[in-house]
C-alpha cells in the first residue's frame, strides 16, 4: 500500500482498531443526521450534539488511522504519544520493571499472551450468558475455577477452594448484607 | 470564622460511629487496592462502588474518598518492596524507594513515605479547606456559558496534559460524549440510540463503563502482558527493631522535600488533567535539581522518595477542589467519584457547599481523620499490607472479574449492563493497547449531559448566537483558556523546535572551550 508520503506502508493492528471505531462512529453519525438538529422553537434539537460528535469522531479516527499507516521510522510521534498516554494514567501491570521516567512505556518482559486474553474473554462471555439461568453463585464458581485452572494448573485443590470460597463471600456481602438481589438460579439458596 | 465553624460542623458529622466505621473501612480497602499491582484508585473505586448501596450518601462518599487517598498510601509499599508501583502515581517512588529497600532500609523508607504522605495529605486538606469556599464563591457567579466552557476546558486539559497523545485523547473523549448521548434527550424527550431497548431509555450508566474500562480492562491488559506468570522479587520488612525506624539524618534530609512536595502536589493536583502522576514526577525532578548531592538520586536518596510521595498525596486533595466546587473531575479516579456523587443525588458544583454543607464539610473533615488513620495503619501494619502484594495475579484476576460482574449486576439488576461492562472491558484493553485515554472517556461520559444541557441553555439565553461566549467577561476569559489549550500543542512544538535548533548550534560554539579544558 502506498502511504501518505509516497512510501510503502502496511496497516497495523492500530489501523484496524481505528477503522472499526470510524465505522461505528460513521453509523452513529448517519443516525444523528436522521434526528432534528433544531427543535421547532428554535432550540437545539436532539441531533445537534450527536452530529458534532459523530463528524468530529469520524474525522479524527480517519486522521489517526492515516497516521498509523506511516512507516515505522516516521511514526515516532504517534508511537511516543501511544506510550506516554498508555502509561500516564494507567496502573502499572504486575511484574513490570520500572527504571525511570520513560520506563512505563517499555515492553513487558513476560511477552504477549493473546490466547490467555482470548480465553479470559470467552470466560467472561460465558459468565454473561450463564449468570441468569445458573445463578450468581454457581456461575461465579464455575467461571472462577475455569479461569484459575487456565492461569495456573498445578494447584487444583487450592483453585477449587478459592472457587467455592469467593462466591460464598461475595454472596454473603451482596445478597445477605446489602440485599442487592443477585440471580439465584436453580440452587435453593437462602 | 465561617470556614472554622463549617469545619467543626463537618467534623461533628464525620465522627458519627457509622461514618467513622466507613472511613476506617475505606482507608483499609484503599490500602489493599493500592497494594495490589494492576489495580489503582479508579478501578478500586469503580469496583467498590456497588458495595456502598444501602449506605447514606455522606457515609458512602466518605468511604469512596478514603479508598481514593488510601490507595495512594498503599501504592508505595509495592513500589519500595518489589519495584512495582501499585498505580502510576507511585512510579516515581520506585526510583529511590527500591534502592533503599535493597540496601536493607525498607523499614525507614516506608515509614518516611508514610509520614510524608500524612503531612502532605493534611497540608493538602488544609489548603482544600481554604481554597474550596473561595473557588465555590467565584464559581457561583458562573452561568450556563461559563459552565459549558469549564467542562470543555477541563476535558481539553485532560487531553493536552495527559501525555502527548492529543489525537487519541480527543477520540477517547468523543467516545465518552457519544456514549453520553444514548437515552432520552432531556431537551426534547426524543429517544436516541436506544434501538427500541427499554433498558437503554435512561442512558448508559457510568458505573458499568467505569468498571469495564478500569477494572476488567486492567485485568485483560495485565494478562495479555503475562502478569499471571510473574514471580515478583519481594524484599521482606518487619515492624519494630532499630532498623525499622528512620534516623535523624533521614528526617533532616527529607523535611524540606516533604514541604515542597506538599505544596507542589496540591497546586498541580488542582489543575484538571495533571493529577498525582504528573505531580510526583515533577517533585522528583525538583528534588533532584535542588539536592546538594544529585548523584545519589536513583541510588537510594531519601528526599527522592519523600518528595514524590508527598506530592502524589497532596495532589489527591488538590483534585478535590475542582471536583467539589466546579463539578469537574480532573482524573479517572475523581471522575468515578463524581459519578458516585451523582448516583447519590449530589450535584457537585458551586452550589454544593451552600446546599449540602453537611456533606461537603463532612467529606473534607473526614479527610483529616482518614490521613491520621492511614498514618497509624502505615507505620504499624506495613508487613500485613505487604503480604497482600504476595497474592499472585493469577489468583487475583478471576476474583476481580467475578467481583466486577456481580458488582455491576447489583447496580440495577440488569444483565444488559453486565454486557456493557464486559464490552467496555474489552474496549478498555484495546484503549490501553493502542494508547487511548480511558480517563477522558469516563470524564466525557459523566460530563456529557452537563455539557449538552449548558450549551442548550446558553443558546436559549443568546437566542442561538454563539457570540454570547465573547460578551461576558468570565466566559471571555474561559474562551481564552480554551484557545490557549488548543494552541498549546503548537506552542510546545515551536519551543521544542527552537530548543533543538539551539542544541544543534551549540556544539560548534562549545567545542573550542572543550578543547581548551582538555588542553589545560
Amino acid at each position: 500500500m502506498i502511504g501518505p508520503v509516497g512510501r510503502r506502508v502496511r496497516p497495523t493492528a492500530m489501523t484496524a482498531f481505528l477503522c472499526a471505531l470510524a465505522v461505528i462512529l460513521a453509523v452513529y453519525t448517519v443516525l444523528a443526521f436522521g434526528m432534528e438538529w433544531r427543535a421547532p422553537a428554535g432550540r437545539l434539537g436532539a441531533g445537534f450534539f450527536p452530529r458534532v460528535i459523530g463528524v468530529l469522531g469520524v474525522f479524527l479516527c480517519c486522521v489517526a488511522a492515516f497516521r498509523s499507516l506511516r512507516p515505522a521510522a516516521s511514526r515516532g510521534d504517534l508511537a511516543d504519544a501511544q506510550r506516554s498516554a498508555s502509561t500516564a494514567e494507567r496502573e502499572v501491570v504486575p511484574g513490570e520493571v520500572v527504571h525511570g521516567e520513560d520506563a512505563p512505556g517499555e515492553e513487558v518482559p513476560g511477552g504477549r499472551h493473546p490466547w490467555t486474553l482470548l480465553a479470559t474473554v470467552a470466560g467472561m462471555a460465558a459468565f454473561l450468558f450463564l449468570l441468569v439461568p445458573l445463578g450468581a453463585f454457581l456461575t461465579s464458581g464455575l467461571v472462577m475455577f475455569a479461569l484459575l485452572v487456565m492461569l495456573g494448573r498445578r494447584h487444583l485443590v487450592r483453585n477449587a477452594a478459592i472457587s467455592i470460597l469467593t462466591p460464598v463471600i461475595l454472596y454473603v456481602i451482596f445478597e445477605v448484607l446489602l440485599d442487592a438481589g443477585l440471580p439465584l438460579g436453580p440452587l435453593p439458596l437462602p | 470564622m465561617d470556614i472554622l465553624s463549617d469545619l467543626i460542623n463537618g467534623i461533628g458529622n464525620a465522627v458519627s460511629p457509622a461514618n467513622l466505621l466507613l472511613l476506617c473501612a475505606g482507608v483499609f480497602l484503599g490500602m489493599v487496592v493500592g497494594v495490589m499491582p494492576g489495580l489503582g484508585p479508579s478501578a478500586g473505586i469503580a469496583i467498590l462502588l456497588p458495595l456502598t448501596f444501602g449506605l447514606d450518601p455522606t457515609g458512602a462518599i466518605v468511604m469512596l474518598a478514603a479508598v481514593y487517598y488510601g490507595a495512594m498510601y498503599g501504592g508505595t509499599i509495592t513500589s519500595v518492596l518489589i519495584n512495582t508501583p501499585g498505580e502510576s502515581a507511585t512510579v516515581a517512588s520506585t526510583f529511590d524507594g527500591y534502592p533503599l529497600a535493597r540496601q536493607g532500609r525498607a523499614g525507614p523508607a516506608l515509614v518516611m513515605a508514610a509520614i510524608a504522605s500524612f503531612v502532605a495529605g493534611t497540608v493538602g486538606t488544609l489548603l482544600l479547606t481554604l481554597a474550596a469556599p473561595v473557588t465555590a464563591a467565584v464559581a457561583t457567579s458562573f452561568g450556563p456559558p461559563e459552565l459549558f466552557l469549564v467542562v470543555m476546558a477541563g476535558l481539553l486539559m485532560l487531553i493536552v496534559i495527559v501525555g502527548k497523545n492529543r489525537l487519541l485523547g480527543a477520540i477517547s473523549a468523543l467516545l465518552g460524549f457519544a456514549l453520553a448521548t444514548v437515552g432520552i434527550d432531556i431537551g426534547g424527550g426524543e429517544q436516541r440510540y436506544t434501538f427500541g431497548s427499554a433498558q437503554l431509555i435512561n442512558g448508559i450508566d457510568f458505573i458499568p463503563v467505569a468498571i469495564g474500562l478500569f477494572g476488567v480492562g486492567e485485568v485483560l491488559w495485565a494478562l495479555y502482558n503475562g502478569g499471571h506468570l510473574e514471580r515478583l522479587q519481594y524484599i521482606g520488612v518487619r515492624a519494630g527493631g532499630g532498623r525499622y525506624w528512620p534516623t535523624a539524618r533521614d528526617w533532616a534530609e527529607s523535611r524540606w522535600a516533604m514541604v515542597r512536595g506538599s505544596l507542589l502536589g496540591f497546586f498541580v493536583g488542582v489543575a484538571p488533567g495533571a493529577g498525582a502522576t504528573v505531580a510526583s514526577v515533577m517533585s522528583y525532578s525538583v528534588e533532584k535539581s535542588v539536592a546538594k548531592k544529585p548523584e545519589k538520586f536513583g541510588k537510594g536518596a531519601m528526599p527522592g522518595l519523600v518528595g514524590p510521595e508527598a506530592a502524589n498525596n497532596a495532589a489527591t486533595s488538590g483534585a478535590m477542589v475542582p471536583l467539589l466546587t466546579l463539578g469537574l473531575p480532573g482524573s479517572a479516579a475523581t471522575a468515578v467519584l463524581l459519578g458516585g456523587f451523582l448516583m447519590w443525588g449530589l450535584q457537585p458544583g458551586p452550589q454544593l457547599m451552600d446546599q449540602n454543607p453537611d456533606f461537603a464539610w463532612g467529606l473534607i473533615a473526614s479527610m483529616y481523620l482518614g490521613n491520621a488513620i492511614l498514618l497509624v495503619l502505615n507505620v504499624f501494619c506495613i508487613p500485613a499490607f505487604a503480604s497482600v502484594a504476595r497474592v499472585p495475579f493469577r489468583v487475583l484476576a478471576p476474583i476481580i472479574i467475578v467481583l466486577c460482574v456481580l458488582g455491576t449486576y447489583t447496580v440495577n439488576g440488569s444483565i444488559i449492563e453486565v454486557g456493557i461492562m464486559l464490552g467496555c472491558g474489552v474496549l478498555g484493553f484495546f484503549m490501553r493497547r493502542f494508547g487511548f485515554v480511558p480517563a477522558a472517556t469516563v470524564v466525557a461520559l459523566v460530563l456529557g449531559p452537563l455539557a449538552e444541557e449548558t450549551l442548550r441553555q446558553t443558546l436559549i439565553i443568546s437566542r442561538g448566537s454563539f457570540t454570547i461566549f465573547l460578551h461576558r467577561p468570565a466566559s471571555l476569559l474561559l474562551v481564552c483558556v480554551v484557545a490557549l489549550l488548543c494552541l498549546l500543542p503548537l506552542i510546545s512544538a515551536a519551543i521544542r523546535r527552537r530548543r533543538a535548533q539551539l542544541r544543534a548550534e551549540r556544539p560548534v560554539e562549545t567545542d573550542p572551550s572543550k578543547t581548551n579544558e582538555i588542553e589545560v
